[in-house]
């Protein structure tokens, strides 16, 4: 699938990238608090005739394990464009691998209809002060034509017979060689019923019982409750990129703008020119969306699932549902001592980040980790015993960190831990010595049960052989990037030990939503310098076989316990 | 042919601008002997080719643009497209250099007037809607009323329980807003300066590279919480029905006291233009439209309350 992640951006569209990323962080750092553990209210529930509901009838709560995947490939449509239209940066997607191929035209025929409105349209988005500003590039006739129109297409999701297209549009007007441009940005968003390719309306997407509109106006209102919103104020997580609300939210109507995403299931409403109670961006004048995180009142897995599969590639895969990151009920614990008084470059730092949702076992494994790691006396002792066999000052630091997450059933500890130590002497470093490992734990919260490799697997795969084998597959990659910078990645049969070695040191594993990686005993760069013996510059490629990340679907999914 | 139509379109503009202009006056008088009477039509329409260019702060915007919705007899979503809002520093900015004929903002603070008098710019400012500098408690607080000196303790650490002004014996969590917000420049213009506010209540929040760092603590309406904001955020916004509003030296911040200007902490909002700005400009029509009935009208049917206090 071509995936907003997968695709090169030109550096006019890095811009807006930067936007987009911030967009991204706000919603998952200050976007998710109402009903991250599920529902924000179950009174929110309506009768729909059955002439009006869409794909198969759903009540709500729907319970959902994980999400099925959807085998459609995309392919880049051709198309003719006007001159300012920049066509190395506009690719228009069309799909394929769809059984019904009428479907698959209908859907084709509105994602191109809706590109070549795009790209052919040349007035600026109905935003905030757009007329006023356009004035200055009208030619001497009143016409108004722009120096540059881009559009891309970006698949949202594509899962449990649903896909979810974006098509964003970059236009300018005027020149960046002088200064003299203004820019603006529009998006379009366009949902489908694989089984028909009918275009989705947002109560399409929950349960029969439950008013969606109702649903995400509710969320909104608590989200608004629970943010400093304020105009003047900044809401939003960075400076490049502000969301405020100039006017009362009164409620989204149920026309509203969406897509979903099938990284974590949410539904994504999206705010811009149509929802002007927001004013996103410096100007006002940018996009972004507010996440409506996955619950049980949606009910898109079950409506339009079908009996027959629809996809010409028969091979299922799934995706676990990842909890998204839910700052209001995030519970931090953290030592940050003042060292001064020991040394100038003396640090201590131990945190602990977990969710007040997160299960009672895991919790407690985590603050005992927390409460058993050596202490700052130990930090100061250390600093005294250097300073007696090295010459200079001293400089050290440990670093001990636990983050939390929640995937599928899964509770997943990693575990982040720096010690370091060097002697300064004048301008001169000399490291004493250096050590940082990561170790992923991860737990069944149903069963309140470390999970070991060993588990993850269904009986009679072998494990280790399943590893190497995905290792393996990565070295085709490894050695296209190490030609593109002219090195040549020499692969032996130590290579082979190499990676045995690392799978026996495998100490923990960390689900993702369609891949999982591995944490290790032992560091992959220092073992492949064992191992391997190579340059230094190459190490980090040979660490890469170990520790990219693995897809379940390459695994196969039914090789694997967590979509049992 | 578009000449044409644009030289037609330039006299049907001024005609309309003479008659509105003339209307306006009498709307004045109409508003101030109590005799205005109900109209659809604004009595002041423009044509897109004489409107000025107009930004502003975005807690006016809901205002600035309804305007240019009147004024322009347009819809609001094309009437939007008109008008700038690029906050009041970027509004300030804009006005100073020339790019902007007129702002809706809250009075120029030091930076604004230092770069102003740097370009020569001086300003003309016209009060035209009144706020109000609200503090607000937990619901089930006993305590009704506090004064600004009272206020000013709270936020020195000086006065730490309820008890000590008439409340139960509990302590108080003053809380403050994030450095730079709106409401955290009202507290130090209002209440109490940057140097002598205490240290607000913080909550650990993660920041960049996995590091927690201290931050300003949102407010929670806990048992001993105060908090402060705009009366139009907390009276039109999503502020929970579970707070109360303190009154300020016994008089209750309503849109009456607001309005009239008896409650004690009164923001104004604004408009804005250069003094250099031709008496016969469009501007000064808009600003007349503005201050009249039908402009203070527009301001409350948008969440706003009126400038009755005259000043």
């Amino acid at each position: 699938m071509v995936t907003s992640e997968t695709r090169a951006v030109s550096s006019f569209k890095k811009i807006l990238s930067v936007s987009v990323a911030a967009a991204l962080i706000f919603t998952m750092a200050v976007g998710l608090t109402a009903c991250g553990s599920g529902s924000v209210d179950k009174e929110i529930s309506i009768d729909i005739p059955d002439s009006d509901i869409v794909g198969n009838r759903v009540e709500a709560p729907v319970k959902t394990e994980y999400f099925t995947d959807n085998n459609l490939r995309t392919i880049e449509g051709e198309y003719e464009a006007p001159s300012y239209v920049n066509a190395d940066a506009s690719d228009l997607i069309q799909i394929d691998g769809l059984k019904n191929k009428e479907v698959q035209q209908t859907i084709n025929d509105k994602i191109r209809g809706t590109f070549m409105e795009m790209i052919t349209d040349t007035n600026p988005p109905p935003v905030r002060g757009a007329k006023l500003a356009v004035r200055d590039f009208l030619d001497e006739e009143g016409n108004l034509l722009p120096s540059e129109i881009t559009v891309d297409c970006y698949v949202e999701a594509s899962f449990e017979n649903i896909l979810s297209v974006k098509l964003w549009k970059y236009i300018t007007y005027g020149s960046y060689e002088y200064d003299n441009c203004c820019w603006y940005s529009d998006t379009k968003v366009l949902n489908f019923d694989l089984n028909t390719g009918n275009e989705l309306k947002l109560q399409d997407l929950f349960a029969d019982n439950v008013d969606a509109c109702k649903y995400i106006n509710r969320y909104t209102n608590k989200l608004l409750e629970t943010t400093d919103y304020e105009s003047e104020e900044v809401f939003a997580y960075t400076d490049q990129f502000q969301i405020k609300l100039a006017s009362p939210f009164e409620g989204f109507s149920d026309d509203v703008e969406f897509f979903v995403s099938d990284y974590d299931g949410s539904v994504n409403i999206i705010l811009d020119y149509r929802t002007p109670e927001f004013y996103v961006g410096d100007n006002g004048t940018d996009t972004t969306w507010i996440s409506i995180p996955y619950c049980e009142e949606m009910g898109y897995t079950e409506k339009f699932d079908n009996e027959e599969w629809l996809f010409e590639d028969e091979d299922v895969s799934y995706s676990l549902i990842v909890k998204p990151v839910d700052e209001n009920h995030k519970v931090r614990m953290q030592e940050n001592p003042d060292l001064s008084d020991v040394g100038e470059m003396i640090y201590y730092n131990k945190s602990l980040e977990y969710y007040d949702y997160q299960s009672e076992g895991f919790v407690n494994y985590a603050k005992k980790l927390y409460d058993n790691v050596e202490d700052v006396d130990g930090l100061i002792k250390d600093v005294e015993k250097y300073r007696k066999s090295y010459d200079g000052e001293i400089s050290a630091s440990h670093y001990y960190n636990l983050s939390s997450e929640s995937v599928g059933k899964y509770e997943i500890l990693s575990v982040d831990e720096i010690l370091s130590a060097e002697s300064i002497v004048g301008e001169d470093y000399y490291p004493i010595f250096y050590d940082e490992t990561v170790q992923y734990i991860t737990m069944d919260s149903t069963k309140s049960k470390i999970v070991g490799i060993d588990d993850l697997f269904v009986d009679g795969i072998d494990f280790e052989e399943a590893v190497l084998k995905q290792m393996l597959a990565k070295k085709a990659e490894v050695e296209e990037w190490t030609a593109e910078s002219g090195r040549e990645f020499v692969w032996s049969d130590k290579t082979e030990e190499y990676l045995k070695a690392m799978i026996e040191s495998i100490n923990g594993f960390r689900l993702g939503n369609r891949s999982l990686a591995f944490s290790f005993k032992y560091n992959a760069e220092a073992m492949a310098a064992d191992y391997i013996g190579c340059d230094a510059d190459l190490l980090w490629y040979y660490a890469y076989l170990c520790t990219g990340e693995l897809y379940y679907r390459d695994f196969g999914c039914k090789s694997l316990t967590i979509f049992g | 042919m578009k000449r044409f139509f644009k030289i037609i379109s330039i006299l049907t503009a001024v005609l309309l601008v003479t008659a509105s202009y003339a209307a306006c006056s009498s709307t004045g008088d109409e508003a101030e002997n109590g005799t205005e009477t109900a109209v659809d039509t604004p009595s002041l329409q423009l044509s897109v080719d004489e409107w000025p260019v107009i930004d502003g702060a975005t807690a006016l915007s809901p205002y600035y643009e309804a305007m240019a919705a009147e004024l322009l007899g347009m819809d609001i979503e094309e009437a939007r497209q008109y008008v700038y809002c690029n906050k009041t520093d970027g509004a300030f900015e804009n006005l100073i250099n020339g790019r902007a004929d007129m702002i809706f903002c809250s009075l120029p603070g030091e930076g604004q007037l230092e770069a102003a008098k740097e370009a020569g710019v001086t300003f003309e400012t016209y009060p035209f809607l009144n706020g109000g500098f609200v503090f607000f408690v937990n619901k089930s607080n006993p305590v009704d009323s506090l004064t600004i000196d009272q206020l000013h303790d709270i936020y020195a650490g000086k006065i730490t329980s309820w008890k000590e002004v008439g409340g139960d014996d509990v302590d108080i969590i003053p809380y403050q807003r994030t450095e730079g917000s709106g409401s955290q420049n009202g507290m130090y213009k209002y209440i109490i300066g940057p140097d002598e506010i205490m240290e607000a209540p913080t909550q650990l929040i993660a920041a960049e590279m996995g590091d927690i760092v201290d931050a300003v603590a949102f407010y929670d309406n806990s048992e001993g919480a105060i908090g402060y904001s705009y009366y139009y955020y907390v009276a039109n916004m999503h502020y929970s029905d579970d707070i109360k509003l303190i009154k300020i030296d016994g008089i209750e911040p309503n849109d009456e006291t607001i309005a009239d200007g008896t409650y004690p902490i009164i923001n104004q909002s604004f408009v804005i233009i250069r003094d250099d700005t031709p008496k016969d400009s469009v501007v000064r029509q808009i600003i007349d439209w503005v201050l009249s009935e039908e402009g203070q009208a527009l301001g409350e049917k948008n969440g706003y309350i009126r400038n009755k206090s005259g000043k």
